[in-house]
């Protein structure tokens, strides 16, 4: 395993929950140098663990039974009698050296036994810390200690319970550290958890502590060597391959950003000319021009126009794929209701009834959604604008289990033997004379939707008004 | 005598066709003023500052500069930020008058110090009504600074 694979397991600055939860390994050691990187690790266990209900255990050696509560009931801030009932001490008499030695499997043996105690008296788990300076007291079996250790490591996984055993670097020889990092797949360190690179399999290390390795041991660790190389070639140079892709990503919209703009801004120039000098010579030279000219000219003007209007429409397109979203929760009815109050104001003579359900909301970029909603009440006014009253619902309902959004009108309609084409940009089902627009406006709705992850379809039938649905991925 | 001198307008514009139109809507509404049309940033400052084919011009100093920004040789950001950084022409009212849509540009026109920023619309119409208002406000409504003596 290569050094820099530590993985640090949430920092205790940043607060964030119960990090042993996260945990899968149970077995953890605790390596400190003083008090306070002792119980920065050790209360947060103890006190996560009482707050869950949790059998809690204390080993003491070091500490005494009163410092332990001490620090812990100055970390919990309030004297909560209650929650520390479920707190049992125990002196190292009690457990790792009861009968006056130490032996691995009589204590695993006692940790299995307390497990199914605490199972039995309601506890959904059992937490456990021992102060390992026991093994100072010289008395017989304390020389298998890493014996121990590795055991520890058929027990965990498949238990209920966790356990932090506890170091203090100043008083164990370098040998003994070594092999506690060997025997913990999880290492706390100074106050800080990590994954332990060091760790090594109990059936291995047991081999090379106390018995024979066979050959087979050896073959698998070798393969597994040429394989996790390769293993790690290939996400290096899958790595190496993203960057360079987003670097190029990165570069093609900067150019695009500028070529488009570049573009819009010279194409804009001639548009103002060709409606401009159409325009005065309606105006200033109408009597030296006949009834032809002049509708000609105003198809000119016209056409300018609408010029301006798909430059303008292709920009908003082509800026809606390329820039960053923002997700934040959006209220879809206060948004519907501003953009009805606008379209009453720009034709306040006009008869439309809106009908804005409450309670619309969704997660995504409020800009985009604000456009794309712009776009499809904005498509239902335009739409009912030949009927003398009109109604326009916004609303959400179920398909197939589904949240979904909708926007109906009871306006012109479409015929559904061309709702494929809807979708696609400059594809219009209506003459320009009948209803005015540049046929892009739906295709920017799509793009808006589908950054959401979503899914828009229409329903309509010609003179019966038009439903848009869609969904926003959740 | 000074009073009586009709106060100018400096159109900075490279586009024949704008520079038409625009002294057609002023035209039009019979704002009456003089307006002086250069066609790129260097002669822009040739006028304001004296210099070459406007050596021997007259001292007055226009009552309003209507700006393009995209103006060949130097450009517009350029032409107001030495406006800007001379003392006989650092109060002029300045109008940059652009198709630019781009927020950088708003903000360094407002930055070296223009007193508005006016985007030429496509439509016809619109442009006729926006270079008219501007006319109306910044030469009928708006107070100016005082004549300043030119090459004093």
């Amino acid at each position: 395993m290569t050094h820099d694979m530590m993985v640090l397991i949430s920092n205790s600055q940043e607060g964030i929950g119960d990090r042993f939860e996260s945990i899968g390994k149970r077995h953890i050691c605790n390596i400190y140098r003083n008090r306070n990187e002792q119980f920065s690790l050790i209360a947060d266990f103890m006190l996560h663990g009482l707050r869950r209900g949790h059998k809690c255990i204390y080993i003491v050696d070091e500490n005494t039974k009163d410092d332990v509560l001490g620090v812990l009931k100055e970390k919990e801030g309030r004297d909560d009698g209650s929650m520390l009932d479920n707190l049992m001490f125990l002196t190292k008499e009690d457990s790792y050296l009861k009968g006056g030695s130490f032996d691995p499997d009589r204590m695993i043996k006692l940790l299995q036994e307390t497990q199914e105690t605490a199972l039995a008296e309601g506890f959904p788990e059992l937490r456990v810390t021992g102060e390992m300076t026991w093994i100072f007291s010289k008395l017989p079996g304390v020389d298998k200690l890493l014996e121990y250790e590795a055991k520890l490591n058929y027990f965990f996984p498949n238990s209920k319970s966790t356990a932090i055993c506890q170091y203090n670097e100043n008083k164990f020889d370098a040998k003994t550290l070594m092999g506690v990092l060997n025997t913990h797949p999880v290492v706390g360190i100074y106050g800080e958890l990590y994954e332990n690179p060091y760790y090594i399999h109990p059936e291995v290390y047991l081999a090379s502590l106390i018995g024979d390795v066979p050959v087979a041991m050896y073959e698998n660790a070798r393969d597994d060597c040429v394989k996790r190389a390769s293993v790690e070639r290939e996400r290096r140079r899958a790595e190496s391959a993203l960057m360079e892709a987003n670097k190029r990503l990165t570069e093609s919209n900067k150019e695009l950003d500028a070529f488009s703009y570049s573009v819009s801004h010279d194409l804009r120039a001639p548009l103002r000319s060709m409606d401009g000098f159409s325009q005065i010579l309606l105006e200033d030279h109408a009597d030296r021009i006949d009834e032809v000219g002049k509708d000609y000219l105003k198809r000119i003007r016209a056409a300018s126009q609408l010029s301006g209007q798909l430059i303008d429409d292709l920009m908003k397109l082509s800026r809606i794929s390329r820039s960053e979203m923002r997700v934040e929760t959006v209220d879809l009815s206060e948004l519907g209701r501003e953009i009805a109050a606008q379209l009453r104001n720009s034709s306040p003579d006009r008869n439309v009834e809106f009908v804005i359900a409450d309670g619309l909301v969704a997660r995504g970029d409020p800009h985009l959604l604000k456009i794309a909603i712009d776009s499809l009440m904005g498509n239902a006014w335009k739409f009912t604008g030949r009927h003398p009253a009109a109604r326009i619902e916004f609303g959400q309902d179920k398909t197939d289990g589904k949240k979904t959004f909708f926007v109906r009108d009871d306006g012109a309609g479409f015929d559904m033997a061309y709702v494929g084409k809807m979708f696609a940009p400059f594809q219009r089902l209506h003459s320009s004379d009948e209803f005015p627009g540049s046929g892009i406006g739906l295709a920017t709705v799509r793009r808006i939707i589908g950054r959401h992850g979503g899914m828009i379809w229409a329903e309509g039938a010609v003179e019966k008004g038009a439903t848009f649905h869609f969904t926003l991925d959740n | 005598m000074k009073g009586m001198e009709i106060r100018k307008i400096l159109l900075v514009e490279d586009n024949p066709d704008d520079v038409e139109l625009t002294l057609h809507a002023l035209k039009k509404h019979h704002i009456s003023n003089a307006i002086v049309v250069v066609r790129d940033g260097a002669e822009a400052l040739d006028y304001l500052f004296f210099k070459g084919a406007y050596a021997n011009r007259d001292k007055s100093m226009p009552a309003l500069v209507l700006l393009d920004l995209k103006l060949p040789k130097i450009d517009g950001h350029e032409v107001l930020r030495r406006i800007r950084s001379d003392e006989r022409t650092k109060m002029l009212p300045v109008v940059i008058l652009t198709s630019s849509k781009e927020q950088q540009d708003l903000i360094n026109g407002y930055r070296n110090g223009a007193n508005s920023y006016v985007r030429k619309p496509v439509d016809f119409d619109e442009f006729t009504k926006a270079v008219q208002t501007l006319g109306l406000y910044w030469l009928v409504m708006n107070e100016p600074p005082p004549e300043m003596e030119g090459g004093k």
